[in-house]
């Protein structure tokens, strides 16, 4: 078991290598000229030249990502040339605003999702089951704008119930609601499509398990085959999965924070990317690698305690 | 033991059940009627697709959802299952009636201890607290002989083996006594001595236990040696039914006289006799049939049978057949031609195939497993080599180093005077003069490729025939070689039958004109009377052409039949070689002498049964000295441990590695078969 | 599927009769059909794309309006008989440019698909019958790509490539690409284990042509599967990209550049924003709808 997550943590890091390099590579070596988006088209070759090598945007590429890394960890990420702001704060403020917003469409819908997907499952072919399978494919379609827009417009606009544009919410429960229930509806479309899914599929493959038919012809009471026999085994996959979508739900706030006017990572990302603001673009992305790779090793970790097959490998 | 008791413990009577596919519902159980006495094994056998699972199932009410009771009724005692309420169904479940099934391994919860698993029925029909339950669970552990008990009741099922696994199932069925076990194919999947094992248990329980037992299984032998009653299932009809001896002694349905003559039998050469086989094929799933469901394919068939239905013919008081004229059966002449009288090819005597130190290792430093763990085997020009061993004895990675699928780690392979040692490199004439057959024919032809195709670019490929018409006419005397028919070859292989695809295969494989063919358990997942035609092919193939095989099979008897000399692997060795008559009679390597009374065979005189000791070592960390030691029957002493034994050369070119001398290994052997039969010979009587 | 059912029935060889054999060969093909027709899911969901499949071909006869042409007397009407979908905020027709917003979207997502089904296939295929370092190293990339987001990864590419159709079309079908790669190499994991490979290998067909004639045409279910769910993915994003003016620009009519521009205005003409969303709802879901029919009849 120690050695698996020792394991399992060791592969974690070697991915965030990779994504790090792969980040500040694609930042850096893409076209887009860091210095001349600052000093705008008029500047100089030679005053872009000068702002480059006091950026050290002219260096060897290892050498500046192994510079910029260890700023990194030191903490150190520098200040944004364009919104003129020290990067940390900022990224961490954001990020900071998207997690609550993410982590409130995560705590309402997952037990919803999954209980409707295993209700889906013990009514297999039945109408709760179809209309809820309908239902979640239909909802992992739709683009989260457009849901988005939907909700805007008939909640918003038309009966006055929420605003138009989300804010930070205070800690009181009331201006939680009031400002994450909206933007958070189109990020849950698409996440009650995911996990009600994976969380059916997997009940109805226990289900039809050979172990489950040991259950039922033991005698045992519906109840007790469900409770103990199917549900320990289906919703194991369904854990893996929530984690997966820790690393969707970030791209979705890209399009929900621009949406609301709602001050989280994402928007700054989108902002940063587009304006090439590098100091700020290369730690938002990577934070969101690294929370990535958290939820998915907290998640591989806990699958792992839960199933006796990955715990006693060792 | 005794016989049927005044009332029957379960009564099935006129049982019809149908399934329900794309709209159309297709018959798999026909007005089936039988019944099982107290305390009485009664066995139901037939062919895949017979409705002999179905039969079980209903027995327990868990058909599938597409599944439809058309009619019938299960007495249990006064009630009927299939009208019992969900309460008393759930009642009886478990309580009165349990199941064990084939695949142990998927019908444990991995994720719940097995102690548990066992608890469970105890605190639900029972009504036992958690502690108590536990106990009664790990005293039954204790009852079906799992050693260790409690410390085997804390495991999870994948880290038991798959004996000790069907030995929880087990466990769990008679955890509350029930009047009545549904077996189905409890032992299909486990290798030879661990299945006898199982079937040990069996017998043992029934001593213990008065509970009545339907075992289905396929296996003629084994429900011979367990049922003292069996019915023979024909397309979802019950065709016989008698006391199992004398079912299996004089048959009086023609199919179940032709499916004993399908069945290579101990004592039955290549050389000498011919298998029976049953011409035609089961009739498609739901088709309606106006008479004998069997009269397409039966010898002894009349216009009657055509048109009427058969009911059950009494032949006597317990026995009774589904055929107008069971009067007529046993005077039925073998379908078999007797041996072809084809010229049998001439061959050099020379040396085909040497193989020499071949080692496989999967994986590398303290991890790796050696597979095949220094092998040395030949393979004269025109010789069939049966190669034994259950799962995990390496034979599989030695075939596929011979044909060329994987590298061996280290040796050498000679083949033909050419160095073959290397796979990949090999040249196109040492692939066309060395090819395979393998296990699985639903596998081996591709799905969306024509078998005329498939033929084709094997002959382009191989024979290196090019030109239109010359392809047309080795095609078609290819075909006619396997005996399959020109319009097989327009057809996509999921049309064909499994015998069908394995003569394609068989085909594919000679279509270079072969000096030797690799022969993978050509037969093991097919029929018992399609597995007769297809090895009389290969037998009158080999007869013709003059090939050697490499023949690999867990079934003794098949190999016994084909096989002019037989090696047996353990643990990646081989631990006995010889010509087939010799390895067959003591004096033989321990494990071979195992492995052999580890068959269940109709013959009635029962032969001791040799137990092995413990569970196969894993080969990652195979034992020191003798590789067989930790299990072996007549282990000496440390001797075994610490010192690799010796070969041992006896009578007849057999030898085999033991430190056991052959006189001496033969008077032992010998002694213990004659106690034996006396043994069962008392109890008989 | 059952247990019982698949050991009692798989034996049985049905249809063997000669005469069925010619029959059954075209069966396959025809039951696939039979079964497609008779799914409500893929009936409707084929419904609802081809409606858009029409006006994106045809929308330059059916609009009763240019949708490019700006009227600056008539913005922000609502909606009316003569502007169905009303009107936006430089007077343009919304209904002529939902009709036409079917164009863009349409060209867009399916070729990426293309582009991420060629290249995803291509590496399934050698990864996955290949195995070996270069397999273990395209895992491990995969798992590193999947810890961006798809739209993140696209934001950082566009921004710094620039915006335009083209480039977009090349960001979704590069980041398709591993993506379909996996289904193909998991696949092909299966068929490479089946022993008819192992018989073509010993009649000495070439890696490649084993690829390409024996194992590819058993994999086309779920290829077919994947390449619909992802033409639906493609889709999303696509319409994302464009909402998040990376895509197309103005004034070409595009559903997501339309909600995007809407927005401004949500509180006056919710009509900009309400009508090019169902426009894109409908077709996504309707790619869905599709794919899930598919799904069904292949795995029956």
């Amino acid at each position: 078991m120690g050695r698996y997550i020792l394991k399992r943590l060791g592969l974690s890091l070697i991915t965030l290598v990779i994504v790090s390099f792969t980040v500040f590579a694609a930042a850096e070596v893409l076209p887009g000229d860091v210095a001349r988006t600052v000093l705008g088209p008029y500047a100089s070759q030679q005053q872009v030249d000068q702002l480059n090598h006091k950026l050290g945007t002219d260096q060897p590429l290892v050498k500046r990502y192994l510079t910029w890394a260890g700023d990194f960890i030191k903490g150190d990420w520098g200040t944004s040339p364009i919104l003129n702001v020290p990067v940390r704060p900022l990224v961490l403020d954001r990020l900071k605003n998207s997690l609550i917003l993410a982590g409130f469409a995560l705590l309402l819908i997952v037990p919803i999702s999954v209980l409707l997907g295993v209700l889906a499952a013990l009514n297999y072919g039945g109408a709760a089951d179809r209309i809820i399978t309908i239902t979640g494919l239909s909802f992992v379609a739709l683009p989260e704008f457009v849901v988005g827009t939907f909700v805007i417009v008939i909640f918003a606009v038309h009966l006055g119930w929420f605003p138009v544009s989300s804010s930070v919410p205070d800690a009181n429960p009331v201006d939680i609601f009031q400002q994450l229930l909206l933007p958070s509806i189109p990020l849950m479309f698409v996440l009650f499509g995911y996990i009600s899914r994976m969380a059916r599929v997997g009940t109805v493959e226990s289900l039809r398990s050979n172990y489950t038919r040991t259950a039922v012809l033991k005698g045992l009471p519906q109840r007790q085959v469900v409770g103990r026999h199917v549900l320990r085994n289906s919703l194991l996959p369904t854990i893996t999965v929530v984690s997966v979508q820790v690393g969707y739900l970030v791209g979705g706030l890209v399009v929900v924070e621009t949406l609301f006017s709602y001050p989280g990572i994402g928007q700054l990302i989108l902002n940063a990317a587009v304006s090439h603001d590098l100091p700020v673009l290369e730690p938002a992305v990577l934070m969101i690698a690294i929370i990535y790779l958290v939820a998915n090793f907290i998640a591989d970790v806990l699958v792992a305690v839960l199933n006796p097959r990955v715990r006693l490998a060792t | 033991m005794s016989a049927v008791a005044e009332q029957a413990a379960v009564r099935i009577e006129g049982l019809t059940v149908s399934y329900r596919r794309r709209r159309k519902l297709l018959r798999v159980l026909n007005d089936v009627s039988f019944e099982i006495g107290h305390g009485e094994a009664y066995g139901l056998v037939g062919e895949s697709g017979c409705g002999k699972t179905t039969a079980a199932m209903a027995l327990m009410r868990y058909l599938p959802d597409n599944a439809v009771v058309d009619g019938g009724r299960i007495m249990f005692g006064d009630e009927d299952v299939l009208t019992a309420s969900d309460s008393t169904l759930r009642k009886w479940r478990g309580e009165r009636m349990a199941m064990v099934y084939q695949d142990p391994g998927s019908a444990l919860n991995p994720s719940i201890k097995v102690g548990e698993q066992i608890a469970e029925v105890y605190r639900f029909h029972k009504h036992l607290g958690k502690s108590d339950a536990l106990a009664a669970a790990i005293e039954m552990l204790s009852t079906v002989q799992i050693s260790a008990p409690d410390r085997v009741a804390r495991r999870y099922p994948h880290e038991l083996s798959g004996g000790q696994q069907q030995r929880v199932m087990f466990a769990m069925a008679l955890a509350t006594d029930p009047d009545l076990l549904v077996l189905d194919e409890p032992t299909t999947g486990l290798d030879a001595t661990v299945e006898a094992e199982v079937l040990d248990l069996v017998e043992q329980l029934r001593a213990q236990f008065n509970t009545s037992i339907l075992f289905v299984s396929h296996n003629l032998g084994i429900v011979a040696r367990v049922c003292e009653r069996v019915g023979v299932l024909y397309a979802g009809r019950l065709i016989e039914q008698g006391p199992a001896h004398e079912l299996f002694q004089s048959p009086r349905h023609p199919y179940t006289l032709a499916l004993l003559r399908c069945m290579p039998r101990l004592g039955m050469r290549k050389d000498t006799d011919r298998l029976d086989s049953i011409a035609g094929s089961l009739p498609p799933l739901g088709a309606e049939i106006a008479g004998c469901v069997y009269a397409d394919r039966c010898p002894i068939a009349r216009d009657r049978c055509r048109t009427e239905p058969p009911q059950i013919e009494p032949v006597n008081e317990r026995h009774g057949a589904r055929c107008f004229f069971h009067e007529e059966v046993p005077g039925i002449p073998p379908q078999a031609p007797g041996i072809e009288q084809v010229p049998a090819a001439t061959v050099e005597q020379e040396m085909l195939l040497e193989v020499q130190e071949l080692v496989k290792a999967y994986g590398s430093g303290t991890n790796a497993v050696l597979a095949v763990a220094g092998v040395d085997v030949h393979v004269a020009r025109g010789e069939v080599l049966g190669l034994v061993g259950e799962s995990g004895s390496g034979k599989t990675s030695l075939a596929k180093c011979i044909v060329g699928l994987i590298d061996p780690t280290e040796g050498t392979i000679e083949f033909e005077h050419m160095d073959v040692t290397k796979g990949r490199s090999r040249g196109r004439e040492a692939r066309r003069r060395l090819q395979m057959v393998f296990q699985n024919p639903d596998n081996a032809l591709n799905p969306s490729h024509t078998v005329g195709s498939i033929l084709r670019r094997s002959l382009q490929l191989l024979a290196g025939v090019r030109s239109k018409g010359q392809q047309d006419a080795e095609l078609e005397a290819l075909t006619r070689s396997v005996r399959l028919e020109p319009r097989h070859l327009d057809v996509r292989p999921s049309a064909l039958s499994g015998g069908l695809k394995q003569r394609v295969a068989i085909a594919r494989s000679f279509a270079g004109k072969p000096s030797m063919v690799l022969c993978d358990e050509p037969t093991s997942a097919l029929d018992v009377s399609v597995q007769a035609a297809i090895l009389n092919l290969l037998v009158d193939l080999q007869r013709r052409e003059g090939v050697s095989y490499v023949f690999i099979s867990h079934d003794l008897a098949v190999v016994r039949y084909v096989a002019d000399r037989i090696a047996v692997m353990y643990l990646g060795q081989i631990v006995d070689v010889g010509p087939s008559e010799a390895v067959f009679s003591a004096p033989h390597h321990p494990y071979t002498e195992a492995l052999l009374s580890a068959i269940p065979t109709l013959d009635i005189d029962a032969k001791a049964r040799i137990k092995l000791r413990g569970t196969l070592p894993s080969p990652s960390d195979p034992p020191s000295g003798c590789r067989f030691h930790t299990r072996c029957p007549r282990y000496l002493g440390d001797i075994c441990k610490t010192e690799e034994p010796p070969w041992q050369d006896s009578a007849g070119g057999q030898s085999y590695r033991c430190h056991i001398a052959p006189d001496e290994l033969e008077r032992l052997q010998t002694q213990d078969a004659a106690a034996a039969a006396d043994a069962t010979g008392d109890s008989v009587a | 599927m059952s247990t019982v059912e698949q050991s009692d029935l798989a034996g049985i060889p049905g249809g063997t009769a000669p005469e069925d054999v010619a029959r059954l060969r075209r069966a396959r093909r025809v039951e696939l059909l039979r079964g497609l027709l008779h799914s409500k899911t893929f009936m409707i969901g084929a419904a609802m794309v081809a409606v858009w499949v029409i006006s994106a071909l045809l929308w330059r006869w059916i609009t009763p309006y240019n949708p490019q042409a700006v009227d600056p007397i008539n913005t922000l009407k609502a909606p009316s008989s003569s502007h169905w979908f009303g009107t936006d905020n430089l007077g343009r027709d919304v209904f002529s440019r939902v009709i036409a917003g079917a164009a863009p979207v349409l060209t867009v997502a399916p070729l990426a698909t293309a582009l991420g089904l060629l290249g995803g296939i291509t590496l399934g295929l050698l990864t996955g019958y290949y195995r070996g370092w270069v397999d273990d190293v395209f895992s491990r990339l995969v798992d590193a790509l999947l810890t961006f987001p798809l739209i993140i990864l696209a934001v950082l590419v566009l921004a710094s490539l620039g915006r335009s159709p083209r480039n977009v079309i090349l960001v979704i079908g590069i980041i398709f690409t591993p993506l379909i790669a996996r289904t193909v190499r998991s696949a092909v994991l299966v068929e490479r284990e089946r022993e008819y490979v192992a018989a073509a290998q010993l009649r000495g067909e070439r890696g490649p042509r084993i690829m390409v004639f024996e194992i590819l045409p058993n994999i086309t279910g779920p290829i077919t599967v994947e390449g619909t769910i992802r033409l639906g993915y493609a889709i999303f994003a696509a319409a994302t990209l464009a909402f998040l003016g990376l895509g197309i620009q103005d004034p070409s009519p595009d559903w997501g550049l339309q909600v995007a521009n809407a927005r401004a205005y949500v509180q006056i003409a919710w009509w900009m924003a309400i009508f090019p969303a169902l426009a894109l709802s409908t077709l996504v879901v309707g790619v869905n709808l599709i794919a899930d029919g598919i799904r069904r009849v292949l795995e029956e």
